[in-house]
C-alpha cells in the first residue's frame, strides 16, 4: 500500500444477518488528498460499504466476511466508530442524523469532542466561517432547521475535527440542486482549506463525477466498474447498468 | 393536617422524584423500561447497611462505598444483560430487566436474610414544630438531598462535555456513533447515573423506614412518575414523583391508606388514555 | 366357559394365599411384639415419628416464623438428645408455605398423604388457616400447636385443634386492660394498627371489644404485610390522637410505625402483640422510640427471670449455636410448642396413631412449660391453650426484657365476665 493511500478497502466481503452477501470482494482506494465518487443504484452496497469503513456494521447487524480496510495504513476492521473517528475519519451521514433536540451549537460541539478542549472554539470557528448560516442558528433546536441547513450542520460537525478522510453519504437527498451546488462549492474550500480526502457516495451521477476525480460504481454488491471521473461518466457501461441514458446530461432529474 | 399532608407528600415525592429521575435518564439513554429500577433503590440501601454496620466505615466514606457499588451495578447490568440483547424488541428487554429484579431480590433475601436491616446513621432524626406542623428532620433532609442531587445531575447533563454526549447519545445512537462519541461508554454512565440516583434513593428510603426487599415497592413508584410526568422528559420524571408523593400522602391521609394505589394507577390509566406522553412529555416520541 | 374356569381355579387357590396371609400376620405380629407397632400411612416408624411443620420459611413473615422454627427443632432435638419419646425420635418434617394459602394448601396435603406425619404444627398464616379450616377439622391429622390461633380454626372448639401461642382475645383484653390501668384512662381511645389479614381483623375486633368494656372509643388502621411507607397511617395517629396504640402484624409492622411516630416526634405508648418482642425490633427502635412500646405475651422470652424452663432454654440454645435466638419471643414459642408436641405424643400411648392421638387429647390436658410460659391449660369446651399474659419491655442499659408483674396479675383482665 502506498503512502499515498490514506484509504483502503482490500476485497472486502460483508454479510448481514440472515442474508446474503451485501458486498462481495470489493476493492477500492481513495488516495490522499483526492476526492473519489462511489456511485450505484439503490440497493447496491454503497452504504453498507460506507457502514464497514466508518464501523458502523455492528449496529446495523452486518459483519465483515472477508477482507479489510486500511486506513492511514493500518487495518481498522475491529476499531469501533469512536475510534476511528479519532483517527482521523469523519461522516456526514445519509438522512443526516443530526441531533434533533440539541441546539446547532451543541451539535457541532458533540463532533468537536474528540478534539483537546482548547481548540474547540477554533474549530466551531472554522465551520462558522464555512456555513455561516449556522452561526446565524446556533441556538435553535436543530430539528427545526431546513433541510439544506441540516446538512449543513452534519457536514460542520464532520468536519469540526479536521478529519483526513471525510466520508458523505447521499448529500443531495432531498435538497434543491441549486442548494447541492453551493454545497459542494463548499466542499472544494473544505479540501483546499483542510487537505481533507473524501469518499463521496452520490445519486446524482453527474454532478458526482464532475466534483470527483476518480470513481467506482457499484452494481450488486460489487465493483462493476472503476477508473478515472472522466473515463467512468463516458463509459457506456455505467449509462446502461446504472446512469440511465435519460440521466445523464440532466442533472438533477431525480430532484 | 392539610399542611402536614401537604409536607410529607413533598418530602416522599421528591425521593420519589430522584428515583424516577434515574430511571428516565436510563430510558433516554437506551430506550429500556427498567423494571429493576425499584430493586436498585433496594439494593442502594443494602449497600449502605453493608458499609455501615458490617465494614465499620464513616459515614462519608460509607455514602462513598454505596454509590460506588450502584454505579458498579448498573454498569454491570448494562454490560451483561442489555448490551447483548442490543436490537431485541422492548418486550425482550423488559423481560430481562424483570428477571434482574427478581434475582436482586433473591440474591438479597439469600445474602442478607428476610429480616428487615436497620440503617444507622449520624442523620439527624428529631422534630421541628412550627405550630401544629411537625417537619421531621430526617425528611426535611432527604428532600433538600434529592433536590441538591437532581440540580447536580441537571448541571451535569446541561454544562459538562460528557453531559452534552449523554445528550447526544440520548438523541440519537446512530447519530451519536457517526459523530465519534462512545456511545456504550455512554450508555453504561446512564446505567451508572440511574442506578446511583435509585440508590440514594433507596438510602433514605431505608433510614426513614426500614431497609428490606419491601422498599421496592416503594422504588417501583418512580415507574408511575415517569408515565405520570412524560416519560422522555427529565423535569417531568421530577414532577411525576413529586405528583405521586402528593397523591400517595392525600389519598392515605384523607380517604383511606388503603386508596393510595387505586388513586396513584387511576391517574396513571387516565394519563395514558388522555395524554400518552404525559404531562410535560413531546407528543411526538424521539426517535423509531 | 371362561368365567367358569376362572371361578374355580380363584375358589382353589385362595386357600394358600389366606394362610400364608395368616402366617405373614403372624410373623409380623411375633416381630412387632419385641418393637415397636408401625404404621407408617400415620408417620410413625419403628424408630422415628414423623411430624409436620408448616409454616413461613420464606416471604414477608419468614423472620419471626423462621425463628419459631428453630425453636421446636431446638425442643425436639433435646427431646431425640434424651432418648425420644417411646424410644422412638420425634422427626420434623418442615414445610415452607412462603406466606401463600395456595402453597399451604398443596404442603398441607403433602403431610397429609405423601409423606404423612402424625399431627402438625405450626400453621403460621392466618389466611390459610382460614382457608383449611374447614379441611383441618373435617380431616384425620391433628393440628397442634398453632402459631397464629385465628377464629376460623380455634372456633367451635374442635378436637382436631389445639392452639400453641397466645391467643388474640387474650392479648386484646391484657394488654388493653394494663394499659387503661397503668396510664389510668377513663373512655379510653385507642388505635389498632394492624397488617391486612384475616387476623389483623379479629385483632382490631378484640381490641374493640375490650375497650367498649372501659367505655372507650377504640379505631384501626391497616397497611399492607410488605408496607414499606406508614407516613399516611401515622397522619392518622396524628389527627385522632389516642391514648395509646395497640400494633398487630409482624415485626416491620411494629418497627415502621414506632419508627415513623418519632421521627413525628409523637411519644404514643403502645404496645404490640406477641410476635412483635423480639431483641431485632427493640434494637431497630433504639432508645428513645424504644421507651414507649411494649409488648404482651404469654411466654417470657429467655434469660427474663430464672424459672427452670427458662434457664433450661437459654443453656440448650447456647448449645446449640442458638444463643442469640433465646431472647426472641418466637423461639420460646416454637420451644413451648415443640414441649406441648412432645406431651401430646406421649399421652397418645407406646404406638401412637392419629387416632390414639386425637382421642388423648379431647379430653383435656396441661402443658407443662416449667414456668417457661403462662398455664396452657386445654380442656373439652376450650382449646385456647394459653390463658394468661403479662407486658414486657426491654430495658436498654442492661440489654434484657423485664416484665411488669406476674402472669397471676393479669388473670382479672382475661377472667371470662361472670
Amino acid at each position: 500500500m502506498s503512502h499515498d493511500t490514506i484509504l483502503s478497502v482490500e476485497n472486502l466481503s460483508v454479510g448481514y444477518a440472515r442474508k446474503g452477501l451485501a458486498l462481495d470482494d470489493v476493492s477500492l482506494t481513495v488516495p490522499r488528498g483526492g476526492i473519489v465518487a462511489l456511485l450505484g443504484a439503490n440497493g447496491a452496497g454503497k452504504t453498507t460499504l460506507i457502514r464497514a469503513i466508518s464501523g458502523l456494521l455492528d449496529h446495523h447487524h452486518g459483519r465483515i466476511e472477508s477482507g479489510q480496510v486500511r486506513f492511514d495504513g493500518r487495518v481498522v476492521n475491529a476499531l469501533p466508530p469512536h475510534k476511528r473517528i479519532r483517527l482521523g475519519m469523519a461522516q456526514s451521514p445519509e438522512g443526516r442524523l443530526i441531533f434533533k433536540n440539541l441546539t446547532v451549537e451543541d451539535n457541532l460541539l458533540v463532533g468537536a469532542a474528540i478534539l483537546p478542549s482548547a481548540k474547540r472554539q477554533d474549530g466551531l470557528d472554522a465551520v462558522y466561517a464555512l456555513f455561516p448560516r449556522l452561526k446565524e442558528r446556533r441556538g435553535q433546536s436543530a430539528g427545526w432547521m431546513s433541510g439544506g441547513e441540516q446538512q449543513m450542520l452534519a457536514l460542520g460537525r464532520a468536519l469540526i475535527g479536521r478529519p483526513q478522510l471525510l466520508l458523505v453519504d447521499e448529500l443531495s437527498l432531498g435538497l434543491a440542486p441549486l442548494l447541492v451546488r453551493s454545497i459542494y462549492e463548499e466542499l472544494k474550500k473544505v479540501r483546499e482549506l483542510f487537505g481533507s480526502s473524501m469518499l463521496i457516495v452520490e445519486q446524482n451521477a453527474k454532478l458526482a463525477l464532475g466534483f470527483a476525480e476518480q470513481a467506482y460504481v457499484l452494481d450488486r454488491g460489487r465493483i462493476a466498474l472503476s477508473g478515472f471521473a472522466a473515463d467512468v461518466a463516458a463509459s457506456t457501461a455505467i449509462r446502461d447498468s446504472y446512469l440511465g441514458t435519460e440521466r445523464v446530461g440532466n442533472e438533477g432529474a431525480h430532484a | 393536617m392539610f399542611a402536614q399532608v401537604l409536607f410529607s407528600g413533598l418530602a416522599l415525592g421528591s425521593i420519589y422524584g430522584l428515583v424516577a429521575l434515574g430511571f428516565a435518564v436510563v430510558f433516554k439513554a437506551t430506550d429500556v423500561f427498567n423494571f429493576a429500577q425499584g430493586m436498585f433503590a433496594v439494593c442502594g440501601a443494602y449497600f449502605a447497611v453493608t458499609a455501615i454496620s458490617a465494614l465499620d466505615l464513616p459515614f462519608g466514606l460509607a455514602i462513598l462505598f454505596m454509590i460506588a457499588a450502584c454505579a458498579t451495578l448498573g454498569v454491570l447490568a448494562h454490560i451483561f444483560l442489555i448490551q447483548p440483547l442490543a436490537g431485541r424488541s422492548m418486550l425482550a428487554i423488559i423481560m430481562v430487566t424483570i428477571a434482574l429484579s427478581i434475582v436482586l431480590r433473591a440474591g438479597i433475601e439469600i445474602f442478607y436474610g428476610p429480616q428487615g436491616r436497620v440503617l444507622t446513621t449520624p442523620l439527624p432524626s428529631g422534630v421541628i414544630r412550627i405550630g401544629d406542623l411537625r417537619i421531621s428532620q430526617l425528611h426535611l433532609i432527604a428532600a433538600l438531598t434529592s433536590w441538591a442531587c437532581m440540580a447536580i445531575f441537571g448541571a451535569f447533563f446541561r454544562f459538562t462535555s460528557v453531559g452534552l454526549l449523554m445528550r447526544a447519545t440520548a438523541d440519537g445512537h446512530e447519530a451519536a456513533l457517526v459523530s465519534g462519541v462512545n456511545v456504550n461508554a455512554m450508555n453504561r454512565l446512564a446505567w451508572a447515573i440511574g442506578a446511583v440516583l435509585a440508590g440514594i434513593g433507596g438510602l433514605f428510603l431505608g433510614q426513614l423506614q426500614i431497609v428490606s426487599p419491601e422498599l421496592e415497592a416503594i422504588g417501583l413508584l418512580a415507574l408511575p412518575a415517569v408515565v405520570i410526568g412524560g416519560m422522555q422528559s427529565i423535569p417531568g420524571a421530577i414532577i411525576g414523583g413529586l405528583l405521586v408523593g402528593l397523591i400517595a400522602q392525600f389519598a392515605g391521609s384523607y380517604i383511606s391508606p388503603k386508596s393510595t394505589d387505586i388513586v396513584i394507577y387511576g391517574l396513571l390509566l387516565l394519563i395514558l388514555m388522555v395524554r400518552p406522553w404525559g404531562l410535560l412529555g413531546q407528543r411526538e416520541l424521539g426517535r423509531v | 366357559m371362561t368365567q367358569n374356569s376362572f371361578t374355580r381355579s380363584n375358589d382353589r387357590s385362595l386357600r394358600p394365599v389366606a394362610l400364608s396371609v395368616a402366617l405373614t400376620l403372624a410373623a409380623g405380629l411375633t416381630t412387632f411384639s419385641a418393637h415397636a407397632q408401625e404404621s407408617p400411612a400415620d408417620g410413625v416408624h419403628a424408630d422415628r415419628v414423623d411430624w409436620g411443620i408448616l409454616m413461613d420459611m420464606s416471604g414477608p413473615t419468614a423472620s419471626s416464623q423462621s425463628v419459631w422454627v428453630r425453636g421446636f427443632q431446638d425442643y425436639a432435638a433435646k427431646v431425640n438428645e434424651d432418648g425420644g419419646i417411646n424410644g422412638r425420635e420425634l422427626n420434623l418434617l418442615v414445610e415452607d408455605n412462603r406466606f401463600d394459602a395456595a402453597t399451604d394448601k398443596i404442603a398441607f396435603e403433602k403431610l397429609v398423604g405423601q409423606t404423612p406425619v402424625i399431627a402438625i404444627s405450626g400453621m403460621g398464616s392466618s389466611v390459610s388457616q382460614v382457608a383449611l379450616a374447614d379441611t383441618i377439622k373435617n380431616g384425620k391429622v391433628p393440628v397442634i400447636g398453632t402459631y397464629t390461633p385465628t377464629k376460623a380454626l380455634s372456633e367451635p372448639v374442635s378436637p382436631m385443634v389445639y392452639n400453641g401461642f397466645c391467643g388474640y382475645r387474650q392479648q386484646a383484653e391484657a394488654g388493653v386492660g394494663y394499659m387503661v390501668e397503668k396510664l389510668g384512662l377513663e373512655n379510653p381511645k385507642v388505635m389498632t394498627v394492624a397488617i391486612e389479614t384475616a387476623g389483623g381483623q379479629e385483632y382490631a375486633q378484640f381490641v374493640a371489644d375490650a375497650v367498649a368494656k372501659y367505655n372507650g372509643t377504640a379505631s384501626s388502621t391497616t397497611m399492607k404485610v410488605t408496607a414499606a411507607d406508614v407516613t399516611p397511617q401515622v397522619q392518622q395517629i396524628m389527627s385522632e390522637e389516642p391514648d395509646f396504640i395497640t400494633i398487630y402484624g409482624i415485626e416491620n409492622t411494629a418497627i415502621l410505625t414506632m419508627k415513623t411516630l418519632a421521627q413525628y416526634g409523637l411519644e404514643t405508648p403502645a404496645f404490640g402483640i406477641t410476635y412483635l418482642g423480639t431483641p431485632s425490633v427493640y434494637a431497630a427502635l433504639g432508645a428513645e422510640a424504644g421507651a414507649n412500646y411494649n409488648f404482651i405475651s404469654c411466654f417470657t422470652p429467655g434469660g427474663a427471670d430464672d424459672a427452670e424452663g427458662n434457664a433450661e432454654l437459654v443453656a440448650y440454645a447456647a448449645e446449640a449455636g442458638n444463643a442469640d435466638l433465646s431472647g426472641n419471643i418466637n423461639y420460646v414459642a416454637g420451644w413451648v410448642a415443640g414441649q406441648l408436641a412432645a406431651q401430646a405424643l406421649e399421652m397418645a400411648g407406646e404406638n401412637p396413631t392419629r387416632e390414639s392421638l386425637v382421642a388423648a387429647l379431647e379430653g383435656g390436658f396441661t402443658v407443662d412449660s416449667k414456668g417457661l410460659a403462662a398455664p396452657i391449660v386445654f380442656t373439652p369446651e376450650d382449646h385456647t391453650g394459653p390463658q394468661v399474659l403479662k407486658m414486657f419491655s426491654y430495658d436498654y442499659d442492661n440489654s434484657a426484657f423485664t416484665a411488669d408483674g406476674d402472669y397471676a396479675d393479669y388473670e382479672k383482665y382475661t377472667k371470662p365476665a361472670e
